[in-house]
């Protein structure tokens, strides 16, 4: 082992779970149907109901393709264009009760969100829950631009919430939006991983 | 106390105490699984060094390899046992409680 490169264990386990978020791809999918879903949420939201049904089912059909599409678009792509380069290394789900607890919460909060629908709260409870996944994230595996997103949506909450503008339209504008900066973060992880990983190499 | 403490370290895991064993837990317990050349990458260590720690860890239960191909490639998948993340959770903690330990009062 070079000795120049030693680490501790805990740095290495974090090191490990940002394996999957380290070409930025799985941020650009992400990024890509978060935009696409929070845009024809937004639109749907802002018509009139006797004019929204066919944006209702544009916007069912999206989140049905990017929900069930998405994990094998990002696995086709990291086969074809990552795991020949750095190897393959599998995230591992955590599936402690804080998680599931945590899971549960924020969708019981979406769904008192849109049921409710408070004119100052919405927003900032998008926002909010928004900022905590992210969080979340950012303590598992360290990735500091999942903290820096989060902060900028919480931030951004503040405004919709200043706004008035409805807890429908914000969280979809929110989603919009985390989309927008997972396409950014994601394709400067993209660019970077060009410039640092080696050619194909193989494998033992 | 202190002497607990010696007792403790006397019994500990020397087969994951070891740097680049420790390393190449580390990195599986971050992980479901990966593949050799992940793991070459990630613990900076060389094919013939990384393959005989993984076959003692594989001796001691604490990880699982299993050899595939990929279309007509080779590909070694190694992954933690129950077995060996327990084990390692037990290190991690013995580890934190040794650092505590030495630190000046």
């Amino acid at each position: 082992m070079d000795p120049r490169g030693v680490k501790s264990p805990e740095r290495l386990v974090f090191q490990a779970r940002a394996a999957w978020w380290e070409d930025g791809l799985a941020e650009m999918v992400s990024g890509i149907g978060l935009v696409v879903i929070g845009l024809l949420g937004w639109r749907k939201a802002t018509l009139p109901p006797e004019a929204s049904t066919p944006w209702d089912l544009a916007w069912t059909l999206a989140v049905l393709v990017f929900a069930v599409g998405g994990p094998f678009v990002v696995r086709w792509l990291k086969a074809r264009w990552v795991w020949p380069r750095t190897g393959y290394a599998k995230p591992r789900r955590e599936r402690s009760l804080g998680v599931i607890l945590g899971f549960l919460l924020a969708l019981g909060v979406l769904a008192l969100l849109l049921v409710w629908n408070p004119p100052f709260l919405g927003p900032l409870w998008a926002g909010g829950t928004m900022f905590l996944l992210l969080f979340s994230w950012y303590r598992y595996a360290r990735v500091f631009r999942f903290l820096v997103i989060g902060i900028v949506i919480l931030l951004l909450s503040g405004i919709l919430a200043f706004l008035q503008i409805s807890a429908e339209v914000a969280l979809f504008l929110t989603l919009a939006f985390t989309g927008l900066a997972f396409l950014v973060t994601g394709t400067q992880a993209w660019i970077r991983f060009q410039k640092q990983q080696p050619a194909e190499a193989g494998n033992g | 106390m202190a002497e607990d403490l010696y007792r403790e370290t006397a019994r500990v895991d020397r087969l994951i105490h070891e740097p680049a064993r420790l390393a190449l837990m580390a990195v599986l317990y971050g992980l479901e699984e990966a593949d050799f050349l992940y793991l070459l990458r990630a613990t900076g260590l060389t094919k013939g060094n990384l393959s005989a720690h993984l076959s003692k860890l594989e001796a001691a239960g604490y990880v699982a390899v299993q050899k595939r191909f990929l279309g007509k490639r080779p590909n070694t998948v190694c992954r933690l046992t129950p077995r060996g993340r327990q084990a390692f959770e037990n290190y991690l903690a013995w580890l934190q409680r040794f650092s505590r330990n030495l630190r000046p009062r």
